[in-house]
């Protein structure tokens, strides 16, 4: 059984400009011990789902259902949910910095982590927090637990932050970007902590980043993330080589490339949309050079595309056409062109671009 | 630490030096007789030259420049000709009653301005919120003598009248002889210098809370699985106090050296009375002796401040 099984998950805001629908219908599911990882530009609505899911997204409105060992979040009570939230499913997020408090001292703060979801003696839990210190690789953590986060650097601080989420031996690890402010040698030692404690403890871990290098080194399945929909969901090496979704071949093709110095990069054209006001049919239409008429209309339903097992994608593209390279890349042109009516092209250049009308 | 305590009371001496050599020039180096006006307006020729004889004003500026300092540094400030007392006799009957009154008060608008502020800031545009802002700009937007006329009319005056004697209207009970005399006296007072006054906590904190309940570890807090009262006060208000803190300390160390009208309102012989009266009475020794001791007690406020700065928050560092 999934540990981790959302359906149908929407989250939407009222703002002075309007309702911002943030997650727009996302289904997904996580293994014991497994990782999913989540792709998408800010703003595509990784982070909201998650935090939506453990009722950490102040104001907003959640529908849907997220079943965590069966029973539902969603619904749950205030009362419930805070006693998942850290003990069953923890939470690292971004900035290491600014998500410790800083007037605590770090050893007080895994301290209080602990003694909020278990009755023990301050001592204990003190010893606890010194271990979980070791554990993730702190030196002298007998010393640097009662440092305050400003004593830390913010490697550091990353691993204290790992350690309070592991502090109660969690299901579920969330990591929200965990590694976006750090350098990338941190980068690497905090990711290569993250899958050494997972394997120890055996945590499934949801992993949101928008760095696909992250996600080929950690995740098992992957979900790409646009204007608040799940785009595609594939294991890794499917996404990798066998992607079906034109943003996700776009977002591949746009990383640098190794050994291929002198090549430009390909970036994918445009901006994200705003939620405020979200486009017609697929969203990603008005960005994606193979748009065919109906997608300004129809929007793709997430179906079963050919690269894998468990392989989907929201596109109106053939489901067998997956993989990148130049043969692919024209194939999905000539099925592309033959979508497209003359007339109806104009049309959808007029729509996408309106200041030129 | 030892060395930001020093550089701040020297800093602080500074301070009053520039103070006590700015009264002096006013005082003392007025185009009037300074022994006329500090004798008041009806004392003898005799009593005059007397005066001018204790002060040494016909020895040079400077050298009296100079034993007016000396005189400060120990303590002493002087005679009071129209009390026939020395002025720090004359202050220190009075400076438990304004003690009494600051203590108090501040407890009440801490209390209330803060937790008003944060019932705000934990909803924002509800209705406990514009509830909150209205009533406390209302009360910041009332004159100090107002409110205590006010609360004098209604809470002493009709209650008298209709034969309940809760309150009284005037006078002060020291703590000595009975404690539930003294908080007796001090309620009204204490209500009025704390209900003008807490407007001012209450919109700093809504200020402030809404600020700090937008970090990122607070977020980290609810996601810890705590409570949210705790999130809100060991996590939100505790970080949120700072600027509270700042303010705390200007308003009691301006307060301390004299609560002019609400001691004048509710007639309590403290040192904004005396204010008054040596003003009244031109009473120079008392009046520059209250100067000194309010800019003294604003200098002390702030390094106060600055040490609760560094309680309360570990990165300030004090040096």
């Amino acid at each position: 059984m999934a540990l981790l099984e959302v359906d149908d998950l929407r989250v939407s805001f009222s703002t002075p400009d309007g309702v911002l629908q943030a997650v727009r219908g996302v289904s997904f599911s996580v293994d014991p011990g497994q990782t999913l990882g989540v792709v998408g530009e800010s703003g595509s609505g990784k982070s909201v789902s998650m935090q939506a899911i453990l009722g950490l997204s102040q104001g907003a409105r959640v529908s849907g259902s997220a079943r965590f060992e069966g029973r539902d979040l969603v619904g749950m009570s205030a009362g419930e949910l805070r006693r998942v939230r850290g003990a069953q499913i923890a939470m690292i997020f971004q900035d290491p910095l600014s998500s410790l408090h800083p007037h605590y001292r770090v050893g007080w703060q895994i301290m209080e982590m602990i003694r909020a979801h278990d009755k023990v003696a301050k001592k204990q839990a003190r010893r606890r927090a010194v271990e979980l210190l070791s554990l993730v690789g702190i030196p002298t953590p007998e010393q640097r637990v009662d440092d305050f986060p400003h004593q830390f650097s913010g490697g550091m601080r990353q691993r204290a932050m790992i350690a309070m989420a592991l502090a109660l031996n969690p299901k579920l690890l969330i990591a929200d970007e965990p590694t976006t402010a750090l350098d990338v040698t941190v980068q690497a030692q905090i990711l290569e902590l993250i899958q050494r404690l997972q394997k120890e403890f055996g945590t499934a871990v949801v992993m949101i980043t928008h760095d696909l290098g992250i996600i080929a080194d950690v995740a098992d399945k992957v979900m790409v993330m646009y204007a608040g929909k799940p785009m595609e969901y594939a294991d890794k090496r499917t996404m990798y080589y066998k992607a079906h979704h034109p943003y996700t071949v776009g977002l591949i093709e746009s990383l640098p490339q190794q050994g291929a110095a002198g090549d430009r990069l390909r970036p994918i054209p445009g901006l994200p949309p705003s939620l405020l006001r979200v486009p017609t049919g697929c969203p990603f239409h008005p960005r994606c050079r193979y748009a065919m008429d109906r997608c300004v209309v129809d929007e793709p339903p997430m179906q079963e595309a050919s690269g894998g097992a468990a392989h989907r994608s929201a596109c109106w593209l053939p489901p067998d056409l997956v993989g990148l390279g130049p043969d692919v890349a024209l194939r999905r042109e000539q099925v592309a062109e033959s979508g497209r009516d003359a007339s109806a092209q104009t049309a959808t250049v007029a729509q996408s671009q309106p200041g030129r009308r | 630490m030892l060395r930001f305590l020093a550089r701040r009371i020297t800093f602080g001496v500074i301070v009053m030096w520039i103070v006590a050599t700015v009264v002096f020039v006013l005082y003392f180096l007025a185009p009037n007789d300074v022994a006329r006006t500090l004798a008041g307006r009806e004392a003898s020729p005799s009593t005059v030259e007397a005066i001018r004889h204790n002060l040494g004003l016909n020895r040079p500026l400077l050298t009296q420049y100079g034993s007016f300092l000396w005189k400060a540094l120990h303590g002493n400030l002087g005679y009071s000709y129209i009390n026939s007392v020395s002025v720090v006799t004359l202050i220190a009957q009075r400076i438990w009653v304004t003690i009494s009154l600051v203590a108090g008060g501040a407890a009440i608008w801490l209390v209330l301005g803060v937790g008003a502020g944060v019932v705000s800031a934990i909803r924002p545009r509800s209705f406990a919120d514009r509830a909150t802002t209205g009533l406390a700009l209302f009360f910041y937007s009332m004159p100090t003598f107002l409110l205590g006329e006010a609360f004098l009319l209604l809470l002493f005056f009709e209650l008298h009248l209709a034969g309940l004697n809760w309150f009284p209207g005037s006078g002060y009970v020291s703590l000595a002889q009975s404690v539930g005399g003294w908080a007796r006296h001090l309620i009204l007072p204490w209500l009025t210098i704390a209900l003008v006054t807490a407007a001012t906590y209450t919109r700093l904190t809504r200020t402030s809370m809404l600020e700090v309940m937008g970090e990122d570890y607070i977020r980290t807090a609810r996601a810890k699985g705590l409570t949210e009262r705790r999130v809100t006060l060991r996590h939100g208000l505790r970080a949120a106090l700072t600027p509270v803190v700042t303010q705390f300390g200007i308003d009691v160390g301006t307060l301390l050296g004299g609560a002019i009208v609400t001691e004048n309102v509710f007639g309590l012989p403290g040192l904004g009375q005396l204010i008054i009266t040596s003003i009244l009475d031109q009473d120079l020794p008392t009046i520059i002796g209250l100067v000194l001791l309010a800019s003294a007690f604003v200098v002390v406020a702030n390094i106060v401040v600055d040490f609760l700065y560094a309680v309360l928050d570990p990165r300030v560092r004090l040096t």
